[in-house]
């Protein structure tokens, strides 16, 4: 048994898998029922799994759970308690969803995006986005809601 | 055996009744046969589609899948205009599966989601139930309170007296026992187009919330905890089958539970997608020897089928008399291919099979478009009878016409008989890619004719692919006389011909195995027809746009190329190129120009306008979402989409080698909806945007090369190297 310990959506956490090459994306989906990280191709190449470590993205199907130990892992689950992140309100505002699959990795790529660069420039956020597959074309939609999150997060650091 | 329990067994008044569901509580399946079932619904049933329960709530039967294309908000909808209701006072539930019942009436009275035929097939029956509830709503408040019913409204989701101004709540109106009786209605009982107030506005899409924070589950995210996940292993090459099979290094990966043999295939099941994934990749297979197939062959024998190597062309429509064309001083003569694409929906094909009935009968959960193919798919795979199956439909990860055939269903019914345990069938994308379904390569020849003026004389439109409905729905296929639509769909132009026109259609059966795709064959007929009618115009010395609105008699088609040409400043001299592309598809219109700039030796498409007409929109945003999406689904296809085969087998290493479009490539994309305020009707919406992006594309490069491409995907390099054909002038 391999067992790690490290941070998950803010909470102390200890796993014991049997095989420490076990992907963090199927350590989330079956072990620790999170199952909003999606499986899209498991090979680091449609972006759905994504999830922050330590505060950037990454390919949750690429991270072997041994490398896990002491990094702080969020998920779309802890991204805001209430769903009320700004990029999940620029979301919800340009109804940018269709069948939702690859939404939650785009929203934690778009958030890491924000994070690093609050004020991205419309080619910036393209690149930024340009790892993560929608093939349910919303990425028009997506570019705009990025940026519409740029301007609310923007909004709310200068007035609190 | 939910389904029957619900077919006529209602009684007059209130009671409970069962209905086989989609939305029961995933995760109880606890005891090992256990599923859960049925989901009961409380309250007064109106009709088909709507019980009123106690509270006031309308309960909604929905036959339809969502797919992300909104079905489950826009159904409501036009359901909660008609009735007066407050849309979040609705709950959804799916329908039953009884075609009799819920079968689309545009789609032959099928159980099945596709084909942009969802929000078109229902809106009269819809409407229908939505007034005889009102109805039975308005006749109870109205006699509860001594009221004429002809001085009430319902509204807010309330019956509303128009003299007095009081008003009853739907809850105090179903709290008594009995009050709702379901007369019949007709036309006229229907809400007048002009006093829509919900049908047209865009409220927020239905689970939203869920899909932006995670909590909405797809298929593979309701695995009930006591399945198994089985990964099956195929051989990469197309048509092979296992001959020999060494399993000692799959069953040694820990929580690998076992192998099971199938007809085309080995299966590793195990206790977790991960084992069953390592332990796919341990298998060793000896296969059957591959089959002589590869891009080239494929495309020279669709170019000899046009010719009639295979079969006689099948005439799709004929009209007029070529003769009658004369001599014509524009003569076009061009051949066009296209290869076979991929659909790479993002969640996995999934399903789950659990036997039930002591093992007579079997239940199926997975993602998917259409419970009565699932059905049929579960039969044959447990050797039973239609009612013994159960079909519990999850929302899927995007399906683009992928999953009206979900083969998994298959898969997943064989293995859970054979093991005698749940098991949920996932199968990788790279898998799909290499052994899945393929929209079929296809080749088209076009010959039409023009006076001097370019005015069209004489249009002649051969087409060759597989066919969809021949291969997976042979007796369907037999059905409708050996036509399939999903091959000739797009075959017909809204242009005026003078003289003569013959549309036909050569079945060429080729190896990869055929599925419907997004727009179906329109997606290369319309590439190759939009083509030529822009080599006729330019060889006419007209404007693309011009030739087309001189050519199309109906007000929408002159209407969606008038506004685009608007919106897409056709005719600006800004060193920019533009391309356009007309399509009547679906009972819908659209327009789209494709404005491509010069960027160091290479064209790069820096927007699509589009302007389409889809009658009535019940929910624009969600409508201009769809168009959109399909836009986006069309330059891929365009540009970057070939499924590459070489030596019998798909040329992929993993999802990485079918490219796609991505954000950074994504142009700045406008659509505009015209001609809605109009419109009584909902056409099409799915599927339209996907069409006319290719030939906007493809004329716009033409203005840079002076040739026109004749092969998808569109190549973008404009320093000579160009357009392999050029129009036979
Ligand atoms: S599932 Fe990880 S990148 Fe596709
Ligand atoms: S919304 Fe369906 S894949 Fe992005």
């Amino acid at each position: 048994m391999f067992s790690v310990q490290f941070h998950l959506n803010g909470r102390a956490v200890a796993v014991e898998v049997a095989d420490p090459e076990l992907p963090l994306l199927f350590l989330l989906r079956e072990y620790l029922k999170l199952t909003g990280t999606k499986y899209g191709c498991g090979e680091g190449v449609c972006g759905a799994c994504t999830v922050h470590l330590d505060g950037q993205a990454a390919r949750s199907c690429q991270i072997p759970v041994r490398a896990l130990a002491g990094v702080r892992v969020t998920t779309i689950e802890g991204l805001s308690p209430a769903g009320e992140h700004p990029v999940q309100r620029a979301w919800i505002e340009g109804q940018v969803p269709q069948c939702g699959y690859c939404q939650p990795g785009q929203i934690m790529q778009a958030a890491a995006l924000l994070a690093e660069n609050p004020r991205p420039t419309t080619p910036q956020i393209a690149a930024a986005m340009a790892g993560n597959l929608c093939r349910c074309g919303t990425t028009p939609r997506i570019l705009a809601a990025v940026a519409a999150a740029a301007q609310i997060g923007s909004t709310e650091r200068h007035h609190g | 055996m939910a389904e029957d329990l619900g077919r006529g067994s209602f009684r007059k008044s209130r009671r409970r009744f069962l209905i086989a569901s989609g939305v029961a509580t995933a995760g109880a399946g606890t005891g090992i046969w256990a599923w859960p079932e049925a989901t009961s619904v409380a309250g007064q049933r109106i009709n088909d589609f709507v019980v009123v329960a106690e509270d006031g709530t309308i309960e909604v039967l929905l036959p339809a899948q969502d797919l992300g294309q909104g079905a489950t908000t826009v159904l409501p909808m036009i359901l909660a205009e008609e009735i007066g209701a407050d849309l979040h006072r609705l709950r959804i539930h799916a329908a039953p599966r009884d075609a009799s019942r819920y079968g689309n009436p545009a789609f032959d009275g099928r159980l099945v989601t596709a084909d942009s035929k969802t929000t078109s097939g229902y809106f009269d029956l819809l409407r229908r139930a939505g007034a005889q509830t009102r109805l039975a709503l308005i006749a109870a408040a109205a006699s509860s309170r001594g009221w004429n019913p002809a001085d009430c409204r319902a509204e807010g989701h309330a019956v509303r007296h128009r003299v007095d101004q009081t008003s009853i709540d739907f809850a105090a109106i179903a709290q008594t026992a009995g009050s709702l009786r379901a007369v019949e209605v007709g036309g006229g009982d229907l809400k007048a187009r002009r006093d829509y107030v919900l049908i047209g506005s865009s409220p927020p899409p239905r689970d939203l919330r869920a899909k932006v924070t995670g909590a909405f589950a797809f298929g593979v995210d309701r695995r009930s905890p006591d399945a198994l996940v089985a990964m099956v292993v195929r051989s990469p090459h197309l048509l092979g089958l296992p001959l020999e099979v060494d399993e000692s290094a799959a069953r040694q990966v820990a929580d690998v539970e076992a192998v099971v043999r199938l007809e085309d295939g080995v299966a590793v099941v195990a206790r977790n997608t991960y084992a069953a994934r390592k332990g796919a990749s341990q298998l060793k297979v000896q296969w059957t020897p591959p089959v002589a197939f590869d891009d080239l062959a494929q495309a020279q024998a669709l170019i000899a089928a046009l010719a009639g190597a295979d079969v006689a062309p099948q005439v799709v429509a004929q009209s007029g008399d070529a003769a009658a064309a004369g001599d014509a001083a524009i003569v076009v003569d061009m051949s066009f291919t296209t290869p076979q694409v991929s659909h790479l929906a993002l969640e996995p094909l999934n399903a789950e099979a659990r036997a039930r009935a002591l093992g007579l009968g079997v239940a199926i959960r997975g993602s998917g478009q259409s419970s009565d193919l699932d059905m049929r798919y579960a039969a044959r795979a447990w050797k039973t009878a239609p009612f013994m199956i159960e079909i519990h439909t999850a929302p899927s990860g995007g399906a683009f016409g992928r999953r009206v055939l979900n083969d998994t269903v298959r898969d997943a019914a064989t293995i859970a008989k054979a093991l005698g345990k749940p098991v949920q069938v996932i199968r990788p994308l790279a898998d799909e890619l290499r052994r899945g379904q393929v929209r079929p390569a296809s080749a088209h020849r076009i010959a039409a004719r023009a006076d001097a003026t370019g005015r069209l004389l004489y249009w002649e439109h051969t087409c060759a692919s597989d066919s969809v409905l021949a291969r997976q729905l042979p007796s369907t296929f037999e059905a409708k006389g050996g036509q399939d639509n999903t091959a000739t769909d797009g075959l017909r132009h809204p242009y005026r011909v003078a003289a003569g026109e013959i549309l036909r259609w050569c079945r060429h059966e080729s190896p990869p195995e055929p599925g419907f795709l997004r727009g179906v064959s329109a997606g290369t007929t319309i590439f190759a027809s939009e083509t030529v009618v822009d080599v006729v115009a330019r060889q006419a010395g007209r404007d693309p746009l011009e030739w087309r609105l001189a050519h199309v008699e109906a007000q929408a088609g002159r209407r969606v190329l008038e506004r685009v040409a608007a919106m897409a400043h056709w005719g600006a001299v800004d060193g920019a190129r533009r391309g356009i592309a007309l399509m009547s598809f679906r009972g819908s219109w659209i327009a789209t120009v494709a404005t491509l700039v010069r960027q160091a030796g290479e064209a790069r498409v820096a927007r699509l306008d589009i302007a389409a007409d889809v009658g009535l929109a019940i929910h624009p945003r969600l409508v201009i979402g769809q168009i959109e999406g399909a836009a986006m689904f069309g330059l891929s296809l365009a540009l970057f989409e070939h499924l590459h085969f070489r030596d019998g087998a798909a040329v992929i290493d993993g999802v990485a080698s079918y490219p796609v479009l991505r954000a950074d490539r994504s142009p700045a994309i406008q659509v505009e909806l015209v001609g809605t305020e109009q419109g009584e009707r909902p056409g099409g919406a799915g599927e339209i945007g996907v069409p006319t992006v290719a030939p906007a594309i493809g004329n716009a490069l033409a203005t840079f090369a002076g040739q026109y491409q004749t092969h998808l995907p569109l190549r973008l390099g404009i320093g000579g190297e160009t357009g392999r054909a050029a129009a036979a002038s």
